[in-house]
């Protein structure tokens, strides 16, 4: 099983920046704009290991998506992690029932290690960020 | 008894008077009445919340004190000889009737959308109310002495009430919203005149009455005696509740006035903190993309190959550059408010701002997926600005279009009519509301939720700061769903802004 990663966010420096590393750790990356996008990708089959979602974004936001998402029962398997800005409180995130909430700017290490406990294969491999020889 | 006035005066009429110092108190009292009656207007129109036991108490205070103006009056009536004595269950009643009426006509004052009957039925009910109240209470009277009516001053005295009414009230909502000194004034003076007229009203009723000589056939007085003490008892009792009445209506203001200040204060708090998490936002995503490159490429996660490489500090670079913009932001606003900002003025041609605008913005531009045409009709538009200022304010423009506007054209147009420039960017996006048109341009205002479009709320209040500095207006169009468009004016020479 590939572990494939679908980031949502509406900066397209982030969604760079983080397909980037996460590339080079070892992730298939998926990336969505914003939430519908996001659905889409979902509803073609996409299936995610883990989803890390932005919270403000225009269009479908992700609060709106993961209500969407539920309702269509796309979330199921996937856990949710919520990788947002701003000053919000981590309780009031994690009652919307996601995995995780990682506030902007993340520690890559902690993106890692984070991304491990939601994705089997990367376990396996190592736990943290992954070294060059 | 068949009782022309004329024979009634001319053969058997008893001699009457009004004692002055008591007279004078009914009139004081009522104007007082008529002044607390407009006051209590303009705090029930203030109060949203207890509006009807602001009714109530204010009709229990203005009906009283009507009431207590023709009661003094009464007891000012002195006819030599005779023992005046009033029957307190129809006084009692007299006075319901008053402070029925009152609320009544409080209420209606209370109402903002009267039609001009329904205000024509409210006096009439007042006046009806005013009128019945005198009646009743002469009919309280008791006394050996027989009278009869001139029915054209009692027409007389009825018409001077419902008009005394029906003026009160127009005043009342005339002015009840004018919380000025002016309206104070506009208020006490209307007291005044709607005081004398209800006193018009009471001797005009009392010069309708005739009085016939004793009368050994009425049955000796009960009740109440009628006496100077009387009188005095009742004026300190009404002085009393319309005191109340009017110290309530000032309390009742300054605490809404506080109540104002408060909530103003506590608007600025929470604008304060929306704009703190926001700028907090705005300054932790580049910040995010730059520290998960960086430590990527430090702990070696990311490839070192030339491509990885390449597009790992281009991402740095961009980070950089918009952190670099957020600051400035930031600080033009804190210079702006300071007044410290400094305009370099030098010739300039606003078709070059505009199209220079748009490479500066291209790849936001780009990545938003919009296309910008820049047109100018009979070339370039020549004028003395501040080049730096106007490009700021273009690309704040073109980057809302952009943003509300994803995958749609942008449409630049540059002119110059009638002595001034105009620069007008039109966009396809989502549009603004009607009711936050006005507000786009305050400071930290946005017509969106942030939790959809980020952004500082900034950009438009730095625009019109700019375009006001020299000496420029900028305008909105929208429709919802359609585009909006921004016009920019600017006179060929920048004045320095007073």
């Amino acid at each position: 099983m590939t572990a494939r990663v679908l980031i949502v966010d509406d900066d397209a420096d982030v969604l760079e920046a983080m397909q980037l590393v996460l590339e080079d750790l070892g992730y298939e990356v998926l990336v969505a704009p914003e939430g519908s996008k996001a659905l889409d990708l979902l509803r073609k089959g996409a299936a995610p290991s883990v989803i890390l979602l932005d919270l403000m974004m225009p269009g479908m936001n992700g609060r709106q998506f993961i209500a969407e998402a539920r309702r269509e029962a796309l979330l199921d398997e996937i856990p949710v992690v919520v990788v947002s800005g701003g000053a919000f409180r981590k309780e009031d995130v994690l009652a919307l029932g996601v995995a995780d909430c990682l506030t902007k700017p993340v520690d890559l290490q902690r993106l890692a290690s984070t991304l491990c406990k939601y994705c089997p294969v990367l376990t396996s491999l190592s736990g943290t960020v992954r070294r060059q020889p | 008894m068949p009782c022309g006035f004329l024979y009634a005066r001319s053969t058997r009429t008893l001699h009457h008077a009004h004692q002055p110092v008591l007279v004078v108190f009914s009139i004081v009292i009522a104007i007082l009445a008529s002044y607390t009656a407009l006051e209590l207007a303009v705090s029930m129109v203030e109060q949203a919340r207890h509006r009807l036991a602001w009714v109530a108490a204010g009709g229990l205070a203005q009906g009283a004190g009507i009431w207590s103006m023709h009661f003094v009056a009464m007891l000012a009536l002195t006819i030599p000889g005779v023992e005046i004595r009033y029957y307190v269950p129809l006084l009692l009643l007299s006075l319901s009737v008053a402070i029925v009426g009152s609320i009544v006509a409080l209420f209606a004052a209370t109402k903002c959308e009267m039609s001009p009957a329904a205000r024509i039925v409210c006096g009439l009910a007042m006046g009806a109310a005013i009128g019945g109240l005198h009646y009743i209470a002469i009919g309280a009277m008791r006394m050996p002495v027989g009278y009869t009516w001139n029915y054209l001053l009692v027409a007389a005295s009825i018409g001077i009430a419902v008009v005394a009414s029906g003026a009160g009230l127009w005043l009342s909502v005339k002015f009840r919203t004018n919380l000025t000194v002016r309206g104070f004034l506009m208020r006490a003076a209307a007291g005044v005149v709607l005081g004398v007229a209800i006193a018009g009203m009471h001797y005009t009723a009392m010069a309708a009455m005739v009085f016939l000589g004793h009368s050994p056939t009425s049955p000796p007085g009960k009740g109440l005696v009628a006496s100077v003490g009387l009188a005095y008892a009742v004026i300190g009792a009404s002085n009393l509740i319309l005191g109340v009445a009017i110290a309530g209506c000032g309390m009742n203001r300054a605490l809404s006035r506080q109540r104002t200040k408060t909530n103003e204060a506590l608007d600025a708090i929470r604008s304060r903190d929306e704009f703190l998490s926001i700028a907090a936002h705005e300054l932790h995503t580049p910040v995010h993309s730059l520290q998960l490159v960086v430590q990527g490429v430090r702990s070696g996660t990311v490839a070192l190959t030339p491509d990885r490489i390449t597009r790992a500090f281009g991402i740095v670079e961009r980070q950089a550059r918009r952190l670099t913009g957020l600051v400035d932001t930031l600080l033009d606003v804190s210079r702006v408010q300071e007044g410290k900002l400094d305009l370099h003025v030098e010739e300039v041609d606003l078709v070059a701002v505009a199209e220079g605008s748009v490479a500066l913005l291209a790849p936001e531009l780009q990545a938003a997926g919009c296309v910008v045409f820049v047109r100018s009709r009979g070339g370039p538009v020549l004028g003395r600005w501040d080049r730096q200022r106007l490009e700021q304010m273009v690309v704040n423009l073109l980057s809302n279009a952009a943003k509300f506007g994803r995958e749609t054209p942008i449409d630049v147009a540059i002119e110059r009519v009638n002595g001034v420039a105009r620069l007008e960017v039109e966009d396809r996006g989502i549009g603004i509301p009607p009711d936050r048109l006005q507000t786009v341009f305050e400071r930290f205002e946005r017509a969106v939720p942030a939790e959809e479009y980020g952004g500082l709320g900034l950009g438009l209040y730095i625009v019109r700061t700019l375009v006001s500095m020299m000496g420029g207006t900028v305008e909105v169009r929208s429709s919802v769903g359609v585009g909006s468009t921004f016009l920019l004016t600017l006179p060929l020479e920048t004045k320095k802004a007073a």
